[in-house]
């Protein structure tokens, strides 16, 4: 079933970027975790990879108004994110998946989802629909009316995405979303990822190098709060051929992916330049 | 849309157990329904000791949901504002531990209509007040949840409810004549100012406990609903509620109660001779039908001036008498052999023995504020007389220690009535029957002194 | 030594021992002030069962659960040590004036208690250990001696109430040890639900 558009979807948007960070530094606790990153995401597939502690879900929490830049500039949907209900506004249009999922263990996965269509503001009339189309899109439409405490792991990561898809955001975080998904489910998921990079700022952070390289349009590479690498998939894997392999305690093989090689030889490349 | 909301939540939150809470009352249903629902209501509100705790407790585990699903980073994503979720969610929970309690007080009541005993409109508006203090419980337990998200809240609400619920039962002044209970006391949840069978609180005391209560409800549902600063309105439903209520109070409790006049409706026998008792006591009127009469017929034949019919006497309390009987010429008495369930309690005989007492009269209302002495010498001429009319010795006085706890001893009355057989067969008979006309009518004197001759 | 010490901080012992010494102080205050000496020992002996309640499982249960402890005598130890604990702390209310009951009473409701926490957080989990301790002994306390005549409840009725009734008696007293027992067991060989 079509869904109807409204008059201001597909009038031209009065901002460049989905995404605009300047001099971006966010705190979780007392360690600056992001430290001064530039950002600018339109729509696409943007993967999000980096070691652990490299800052990148505290990124994807103060991009989904989680947390508050400690300085620097945010700009989300071209609105600087203040309080009030320009938060509102612009946390209407944000799907939000984060790492550690909670949810309503006794709520049936339509339930959940309609509670967070409810939340999002979404307009009562659409509700029943989106949520069909969201629990169908992540394909749990079979489960649809079984409760939550039911579900295996990768079941409940995917009525994650389908509550955070529901409203049809402009901007989509997901924080480790295929975690718990078996391998026919992941290409599923990069499917489903592929087909909202048209009309979505998607944001994908995560470990799995392969989700990166297969569904995303580019890659962005974090250290120690910082942008490392920003660029295609292809780039990626392309660093792995020139990699220079006699240095010492290298764990490389063949049949790691070219993207996983790629990856590490820039990690590699850029910490040695940090330390000269 | 946000009726389906609040309709997911009252099926998939701790809604089921608020409503759940009031289920203990079924339990006053093995023996405390024969009284009437009035009795019921005014059960229920004594026992909110248990309800309100358990309340709380159900609103604080509420209150640890988000916490203990982990949702609370999702949610702080969304852009509903807090209170949106926070009211549906004590919406639910209010409705539910409403809709449960009056589903248990219609059962009961209705069992109570089918069984025939009396079914009080003034139990339901009393009900209704207890209502309002149970949703206050579980939309204080909801805030308290909120302010303190510790794992161990409910359990310690929970029983710090309970002693605070128990607490005024132990502080509280015994009330007395000399020392009366002030009207205040009345805004204490359980405080029914001591109504009997027959009464009710007073319109205004109702209406004084009912803005009490709607004022803690409010201020709960603004603490466990609002966010950081409006909380602190939460005071003025709360002040603006004494305002209005405390004026609404009598001065003395003792002055909340007055007799509820759809329960001391007569209700009689249809044939001669007419046995009229409360509508509390329908349930007992068939039994004490024939033992009423036997009584009647006894005092037809022993005395010259007999009754014609009975009557159940109603004290009340705040006039400081009895209501009038129908008629003149009644054997009025008081019932009080009545079981919880509202059945006779009794043996018949010890029924009839009981309203002979004084020759078919009730104890007047001078006879409490006698000294023990006396007292003792005014029950002991009553209980004469009915051993007279019954024509039986002191021996076959009934003994159960439930009933007849107020019977002076064996040895006085055994002296008195062998003083009284020791007088001619017409002074006995003459005197009996002025010990009747003088309790009809209540006079000054020592009863014994005049029964039974001088010098006693 | 250091074992004991992981295992009393991961079950956030120092504090619920805190806590419930704060409330056991309290209540013996309250019942210097007011008659129901005998209500409020049970609730004492409540405020610690409850309090031990959620300390019944550690964070992670499956983590728990496949560790190589001997748990079988860690959690008895758990429950008797807790239960020790709250009859030491109620009988040495007695030091500041009358005790709130006699010593053989409140040992045999913090036995019965302890053990009906210890069996409702392997069948309900540790959060929800608390439930039917308190529900029941709210309902013995308020409604339930309604069904008996006053004063001379019969023996279900006695079972029934069990914390409530003189430490005297037998049925009371065998209800209680029966609960402490196959409680203490229970937990001890199943460890907390979910």
């Amino acid at each position: 079933m079509v869904r109807r558009l409204e008059a201001d979807e597909i009038a031209p948007t009065g901002y460049a970027w989905s995404v605009q960070a300047e001099r971006l530094q966010v705190r979780a606790g007392r360690r600056l975790a992001v430290a001064g990153l530039d950002l600018a995401l339109g729509n696409g597939v943007h993967g999000l990879l980096g070691p652990n502690g490299a800052g990148k879900t505290t990124l994807v929490r103060a991009l989904a108004t989680v947390l508050r830049p400690a300085s620097g500039s945010l700009r989300l949907l071209g609105e600087d994110v203040v309080g009030g209900s320009v938060l509102r506004r612009i946390r209407r249009q944000i799907g939000y998946l984060p790492q550690e999922f909670g949810y309503y263990r006794r709520f049936t996965v339509r339930e959940f989802v309609e509670y967070i269509a409810w939340l999002k503001q979404m307009p009562p009339a659409d509700v029943p629909g989106a949520v069909q189309r969201a629990i169908d899109r992540v394909g749990l439409t079979d489960r649809a009316e079984d409760r939550m405490k039911t579900l295996s792991g990768g079941m409940v990561r995917r009525a994650g995405i389908a509550q955070a898809i529901v409203n049809d955001p402009l901007i989509l975080l997901l924080d480790e979303p295929t975690v718990g998904l078996d391998p026919d489910q992941r290409l599923q998921f990069r499917a489903l990822l592929r087909d909202l990079a048209a009309d979505t700022c998607v944001i994908v952070a995560t470990h799995l190098v392969e989700d990166v390289a297969a569904a995303c349009t580019d890659v962005m590479l974090m250290d120690e709060g910082r942008l490392v690498f920003r660029g295609r998939p292809a780039d990626l894997a392309a660093a792995a051929g020139d990699a220079t392999h006699d240095g010492a305690g290298d764990s490389l093989t063949a049949r790691d992916s070219l993207a996983e090689r790629g990856y590490s030889e820039i990690m590699r490349r850029h910490r040695e330049g940090a330390a000269r | 849309m946000i009726g389906r909301i609040f309709w997911i939540e009252v099926r998939r939150s701790a809604a089921r157990w608020a409503a759940l809470v009031s289920l203990p009352l079924m339990l006053f249903a093995s023996s405390d329904l024969g009284r009437g629902s009035g009795v019921l209501a005014a059960g229920h509100r004594q026992a909110l000791v248990l309800f309100v705790p358990l309340a709380l407790g159900v609103g604080a585990w509420q209150a640890r949901r988000d916490r203990r699903s982990a949702m609370e980073e999702l949610l702080t994503t969304t852009p509903r504002p807090v209170w949106h979720r926070r009211l549906v969610t004590a919406g639910a929970l209010a409705s539910a531990a409403i809709a449960g309690a009056w589903l248990v007080y219609a059962l009961l009541t209705g069992y109570i209509g089918l069984t025939g005993a009396f079914v009080s409109p003034s139990g339901a508006r009393l009900f209704g007040v207890s209502m309002l203090y149970l949703v206050a419980a579980v939309l204080t337990g909801l805030a308290v949840g909120r302010l303190v998200p510790w794992a161990l809240t409910p359990p310690l609400l929970t029983l710090g409810g309970f002693v605070l619920m128990i607490l005024p039962d132990a502080l509280l002044p015994v009330d007395s004549a000399a020392n009366p209970l002030p009207g205040r006391w009345l805004l204490i949840p359980t405080e029914v100012g001591g109504v009997g069978r027959f009464e009710t609180l007073t319109a205004a005391v109702l209406s004084a406990q009912a803005i009490w209560a709607a004022g803690l409800v409010t201020a709960a549902l603004v603490l466990a609903v609002a966010s950081r600063y409006v909380r602190l309105a939460a005071v003025l439903p709360l002040a603006a509620s004494v305002a209005v209520a405390v004026p609404l109070l009598p001065a003395q409790a003792r002055d909340a109660v007055i007799l509820d006049s759809s329960a001391t409706r007569r209700v009689c026998t249809d044939d001669a001779p007419v046995v009229c008792v409360t509508a509390v006591s329908r349930p007992a009127l068939a039994e004490l039908r024939e033992p009423a009469r036997r009584a009647l017929r006894i005092l037809r034949e022993r005395l010259p001036q007999a009754p014609a019919s009975v009557s159940e006497a109603v004290f009340d309390a705040r006039a400081g008498r009895y209501l009038t009987p129908d008629q003149d010429n009644v054997l009025y008495a008081e019932v009080p052999t009545l079981a919880r369930n509202g059945r006779v309690a009794v043996p018949e005989d010890d029924l009839v023995f009981g309203l002979l007492v004084g020759a078919g009269t009730r104890p007047c209302p001078f006879a409490s504020a006698l000294p023990a002495h006396e007292r003792a010498r005014y029950d002991t001429a009553r209980v004469v007389a009915a051993l007279w009319l019954l024509g039986e010795t002191p021996q076959s006085v009934p003994r159960d220690p439930t009933w007849w706890w107020w019977l002076p001893s064996e040895a006085a009355v055994a002296a008195a009535h062998a003083r009284l057989l020791a007088l001619p067969v017409d002074d006995q008979m003459s005197r009996v029957a002025e010990l009747r006309e003088a309790e009809l009518v209540c006079g000054p004197g020592d009863r014994l002194e005049a029964l039974v001759g001088d010098g006693v | 030594m250091r074992p004991l010490l992981l295992y009393l901080r991961s079950r956030h012992i120092p504090i619920v021992a805190l806590a419930t010494t704060g409330v056991v102080a309290m209540l013996v205050w309250i019942a210097q002030i007011t008659d129901h000496q005998r209500g409020l020992s049970l609730v004492a002996v409540l405020t610690g069962a409850v309090a031990t309640g959620p300390g019944l499982a550690g964070h992670d249960i499956d983590l728990d659960r496949i560790a190589a402890r001997r748990w079988p005598v860690w959690r008895s130890v758990h429950i008797a040590a807790g239960c020790a604990a709250v009859i030491g702390l109620v009988a040495a209310s007695g030091l500041a004036g009358e005790p709130l009951a006699p010593v053989g009473q409140v040992a045999r409701d913090a036995v019965g208690l302890y053990g009906l926490v210890a069996m409702a957080a392997a069948a309900f989990g540790a959060q929800r250990a608390w439930v039917p301790a308190v529900a029941w002994s709210l309902l013995a306390m308020t409604v339930l001696p309604r069904l008996w005549p006053p004063g001379e409840p019969t023996l279900y009725g006695r079972i029934a109430t069990w914390m409530i009734q003189p430490y005297h008696g037998t049925a009371p007293t065998v209800v209680a040890v029966t609960l402490g027992v196959v409680g203490t067991i229970t937990y001890a060989r199943w460890g907390p639900r979910r």
